[in-house]
């Protein structure tokens, strides 16, 4: 756990050493972040908010024409109080993974989501019926990999499909999505492919994070700032998730949705490096150090440290990861996440 | 002098090492539509009565010549994919194969016992973790030494319709250098003690999760 916490009353008045505090803030952001934290392996369906399920018991037929994996590839937070008198800000990336990695991640989660799918008896169709529907034509896929930062977000994320996948997004998507909610095209799309081979259209989701952020916020009136950097694997709420599409006719058609509400905990794939820090501590520390030393009233001639106006501290860090601990990892993530999607559509088959 | 720097090594390494070929699972035309394994509620596989103490041919695995042997009182299932054979030595059932190219034996122990009938199946799972101690001396017994205590979670292919069952997992060795993964299924009937050797940890414990599977005997007895 790492952390950083200034107070603008502390570097004005001296009361506590700023870099006290700190270490203050390293302690507190940690009981935050596990507030909303599941463990992997107690990760349930409460974990989940569930939308017309019952979709899934259309038929028995299903085709899954494509599988997103994504990656925060980069998260930031800033803090700060007093109206801006301390600040602090911290960015992380992620390294050691490239697009061919991540897409071989892809593919051996998607194997095991259509492994999972065909031993719960369903018909899963093959790629030459998929392929060869008028629906599946008329898809427009998002370039791959495709790198969005949703807005108001600090998080920067990857996704890709398997190599032999085409990588698709539709507006509900959002904010993870390169199309507008009023872009209809690969909705119905999927809808005309469900219509003509009387099937179910099945889309999962799998987004990974590696670092949990925490930050105070920006506060007016209160005086101190804190961020804190949990690292570690996590699957993240909402950008996880399982689409499913079922549609009578090529116009129109229903779908429901599988997602993930909570903050999952998977484990760690690297370790946390920081590479950067631009702050001033020592100004700081100077200037506490002269306060609690009653120098100022012993020794009245001395030349006196300038007194600090503002707190702040801006770092960076890096997750670098172990590729064998990272495809572990995800690997683990994802059979947790399926076998609930398969739950689910065992608990919702065709009378 | 140039610095060499271990992380851009290492990053170096990441970015050159080969990635595998993808084969689209999906690919060609719809298969017909496995059989979905029988479970009770819990996720036990349900082995009928007929089928049970015997070792007999996996449809699932019939280009590769698996086999499937069921224990008599549905404790537990155990497929060897690429074939093999199975022999009883006392209480002690063995399996002797080929994982791969690797030669492999493996012998799983009954033990009845109702030392955790008053718990349920689910609360032994939720604290399977504060079992180890217990059982470790089990282990050491039999002339061990523990490397590695690491669960188990059995959820591949065959049962992955059902909730995955935890084990108990220790990978141990000998003096004479011989490598052990061991295996624990404690439920309100028994422990079910199911270990394999043949070549190290990670191939002894891809074997048991991709291949044994805990039956309703011990899940839901009679």
């Amino acid at each position: 756990m790492n952390g950083y916490d200034l107070d603008r009353r502390t570097v004005l008045q001296g009361s506590l050493g700023a870099l006290g505090v700190m270490a203050g803030g390293g302690l507190a952001a940690p009981a935050r972040a596990a507030d909303t934290m599941v463990p992997l392996g107690a990760m349930s369906l409460k974990n989940y908010h569930q939308v017309m399920a019952k979709v899934l018991a259309r038929t028995d037929r299903i085709a899954v024409p494509s599988f997103r994996f994504g990656l925060v590839m980069r998260n930031g937070m800033g803090a700060s109080g007093g109206s801006g008198a301390s600040s602090v800000d911290m960015k992380a990336d992620l390294v050691g993974v490239d697009a061919a990695m991540m897409r071989q991640l892809a593919h051996l989660a998607f194997s095991d989501f259509i492994e999972r799918l065909r031993a719960t008896g369903r018909t899963v169709l093959g790629w030459n019926e998929i392929s060869g529907s008028e629906g599946y034509q008329k898809l427009e896929p998002t370039a791959d990999p495709f790198v969005k930062k949703p807005f108001a977000d600090s998080r920067t994320v990857a996704v890709v499909s398997p190599e032999y996948l085409p990588l698709l997004t539709i507006g509900p998507e959002a904010p993870l999505s390169d199309r507008s909610p009023f872009n209809l095209k690969n909705a119905r799309a999927l809808n005309a492919m469900s219509a003509a081979l009387k099937c179910l259209v099945i889309i999962p989701s799998l987004v990974m994070d590696f670092a949990a952020l925490t930050g105070s916020g920006h506060r007016v009136y209160g005086a101190g700032a804190n961020v804190g950097i949990q690292p570690g694997l996590f699957l993240v709420p909402l950008f996880t998730h399982c689409n499913f599409y079922h549609a009578k006719i090529a116009l129109a058609g229903e779908g429901g949705r599988l997602i993930l509400e909570d903050r999952v905990a998977v484990g760690q794939a690297g370790e946390l490096v920081q590479t950067g820090s631009y702050n001033n501590r020592a100004e700081i520390e100077q200037w506490n150090t002269y306060v609690r030393s009653n120098a100022w009233w012993t020794e009245p001639n001395m030349a006196a440290p300038d007194r600090p106006t503002s707190a702040y501290d801006y770092s960076s860090y890096q997750y670098r990861i172990d590729p064998g601990l990272l495809q572990t990892a995800v690997m683990d993530a994802a059979r947790a996440t399926h076998g609930l999607y398969m739950g689910v559509i065992n608990a919702n088959r065709p009378a | 002098m140039p610095i060499v720097r271990p992380s851009l090594v290492a990053a170096l390494l990441v970015l050159t090492a080969p990635v595998l070929a993808q084969n689209n699972p999906l690919a060609g035309d719809t298969q017909a539509p496995q059989t979905a394994a029988a479970t009770d509620a819990l996720g036990g596989v349900i082995v009928p009565a007929k089928d049970r103490g015997q070792l007999l041919p996996d449809p699932a695995l019939a280009d590769t010549g698996g086999v499937v042997f069921a224990d008599e009182l549905g404790w537990y299932r155990f497929t060897m994919a690429d074939g093999g054979t199975t022999s009883l030595d006392g209480t002690m059932r063995k399996f002797e194969f080929p994982a791969g190219t690797i030669p492999t034996t493996c012998f799983a122990v009954r033990v009845p016992d109702t030392s955790f009938g008053k718990f349920s199946f689910g609360q032994i799972q939720a604290e399977l973790e504060t079992l180890y101690t217990p059982f470790d001396p089990l282990i050491v017994g039999a002339g061990f030494t523990i490397d590695d205590r690491k669960t188990l979670l059995l959820d591949a292919a065959g049962q992955r319709t059902a909730s995955p069952f935890k084990l108990l997992g220790w990978d141990s060795r000998n003096a004479d250098g011989l490598r052990v993964t061991w295996t624990m299924m404690p439920s309100p009937v028994g422990q079910l003690l199911f270990a394999c050797s043949g070549a190290d940890p990670g191939h002894h414990r891809e074997v048991i999760q991709r291949y044994l599977r805990i039956g309703s005997g011990m899940t839901s007895p009679p």
